[in-house]
């Protein structure tokens, strides 16, 4: 019985190692190539949101003897570095394929220190989209809310301006303004009601002496209504980027050892076609071109093409993909005394299915099955485990792998 | 979440006297946003070009334009607006004004008086 549960445990341990060996799935492209290129995540990102940000973040990614500092990010989308007078609303959503690709190209770089080698590295990346799907029916309801909004706000800015004209002179007969304009609007009498109870409370709290005072007052009845706003708002700008349709895009990057000349290390090329039957039901294929020579000289390359579909639901997460991988690896060895390379090409697969169950708010049960890539050096190897999840604080689904996940 | 206050002000000269005077707004950066026009204190319309009238109408009035853009965008906080006042082919256009939003999910409300001569 002892030796039973004994082998159980050696079981249970090897298929525990065996899954954090394993390849984590890749079929979707690194948010950040170049970070990605380097598996490293800066604790500094630097995100320049115009030119004069991007100027002083190149400069102060140097020290005083004008070397690069490592553990530094920096992403930068050139079309955001400077305002787009031009750009509407629905090209924005809606973009072809020459704006879709202006809209979403960044560079990305990053530095880092080696801690095995000591070697410094520096990352060098790339992404764009040249389809960028369409807005879900639930951002454009919730989009059509926000406007709503802020055409309130427009309401009574305007009554602020005739404040400052004179034209209005009482709290009391802006906010009579204010409702008798939503109402000439054809507002419903359910918005106009909740407006002027926000108004009618702020008056009653609103002490301001000075002749500013209505101004002021309509100013503070504008910050009102942008904190009932908030969340719905909040909504808007998450749910602009979850999109249903067909996504195309492309990312690459290249690591450098710096410290050995600059000499190329590893280059990378991805490109994922996506079809998104909702936001949280989508098929996804990707096809991936790794290159790298690690310090050891052992130069590995591999062409992958991946298919995968991803389901989410409220109380489970299920996820199927398949990915074949050509791959290629040369290393050195010693063949009757001589140094000699030796080369190595075939293929292999990996086939996974990942599901996750919530059972209750903090209890989710997962699972893992499948078979992972054959390497050259570790052989392969079917895997699979069931584990039981119980989460103290975080009250969230338990996600899939994903890249951003390495 | 602030809210940042932008106004401006600029004359209008009305170009002919026997075409309507339609003022529009162009909201840029890909943003939402919202706009009202008053024809002195009488609101002539919300979101859509506004038909002033003709010359007569307006000389003398001032109009204003109020502009109100929450920004939502992830890849940027800027925000901008252009108004366009046409006559017929005649189009005048006063902008593009452009404001950085300091936060995200800021709300940044332009106002543009346009004092009708």
């Amino acid at each position: 019985m002892i030796r039973k549960i004994t082998g159980t445990i050696l079981l249970f341990i090897c298929l525990f190692q065996k899954i954090n060996g394993q390849d984590v799935p890749k079929l979707a492209i690194p948010g950040t190539p170049a970070f990605s290129i380097l598996n490293f995540e800066p604790t500094a990102i630097m995100r320049p949101s115009n030119a004069k940000g991007l100027a002083a973040d190149v400069l102060s990614s140097f020290d005083e003897n004008g070397k690069l500092i490592m553990n530094l990010g920096l992403e930068v989308t050139p079309f955001w570095l400077q305002s787009r007078p031009k750009l509407k609303r629905e090209k924005y959503l809606e973009p072809n394929p020459g704006q879709a690709f202006l809209q979403s190209l960044s560079f990305s770089g990053a530095t880092v220190k080696d801690s095995a080698s000591g070697d410094n590295k520096l990352g060098a990346g790339f992404r764009f989209k040249l389809y960028n799907g369409h807005p879900t029916d639930s951002f454009m309801i919730k989009d059509a809310e926000l406007k709503v909004q802020a055409t309130f706000q427009s309401i009574i800015s305007t009554q602020r301006s005739f404040a400052q004209d004179g034209e209005i002179k009482s709290k009391q007969e802006a906010i009579d303004s204010i409702r008798s304009i939503l109402l000439q609007m054809g507002v419903s009498q359910a918005n106009v009601n909740e407006i002027k109870k926000r108004a009618d409370l702020l008056l009653k709290n609103h002490k301001d002496p000075t002749s500013d005072s209505i101004i002021n007052f309509l100013e503070k009845l504008n910050d009102v209504q942008a904190d009932h706003y908030h969340k719905l708002a909040v909504e808007v700008s998450d749910l602009m980027y979850q999109r249903k349709g067909f996504i195309l895009e492309f990312a690459g990057a290249t690591g450098f050892n710096t410290s050995n000349g600059s000499s190329l290390e590893k280059i990378g090329f991805w490109g994922n076609v996506s079809h998104y039957v909702s936001p949280d039901d989508l098929f996804t294929l990707t096809a991936r071109y790794m290159n790298q020579k690690n310090e050891n000289n052992i130069d590995t390359a591999n062409f992958d093409v991946g298919l995968g579909y991803l389901k989410k639901a409220d109380r489970y997460n299920f996820s199927v993909e398949g990915m074949l991988r050509w791959y290629k690896a040369e290393f050195p060895v010693i063949i009757g005394g001589q140094p000699a390379i030796e080369k190595m090409k075939d293929f292999t697969y990996r086939v996974a299915m990942q599901g996750s169950y919530v059972i209750s708010k903090d209890i989710s049960i997962n699972l893992n099955i499948g078979k992972d890539f054959d390497t050259p050096f570790a052989g392969s190897g079917f895997f699979s485990i069931l584990g039981l999840n119980y989460s103290i604080f975080n009250k969230k689904i338990p996600g899939l792998p994903s890249e951003d996940d390495k | 979440m602030a809210v940042k206050h932008l106004d401006l002000a600029d004359l209008y000269t009305p170009k002919t006297s026997n075409k309507n005077i339609i003022v529009d707004v162009q909201i840029g950066d890909g943003q939402n946003g919202a706009y009202t026009v008053f024809l002195g204190m009488r609101l002539i319309s919300a979101n859509e070009p506004a038909n002033l009238g003709k010359k007569a109408n307006v000389s003398g009035k001032k109009t204003t334009v109020t502009v109100t853009i929450i920004d939502t965008l992830q890849e940027t906080n800027w925000t901008s607006i252009t108004v366009l006042v046409s006559e017929g082919d005649v189009i005048t256009t006063y902008g593009p004004y452009k404001v950085e939003a300091e936060d995200h999910l800021d709300t940044i409300i332009y106002k543009k008086k346009l004092i009708n001569q």
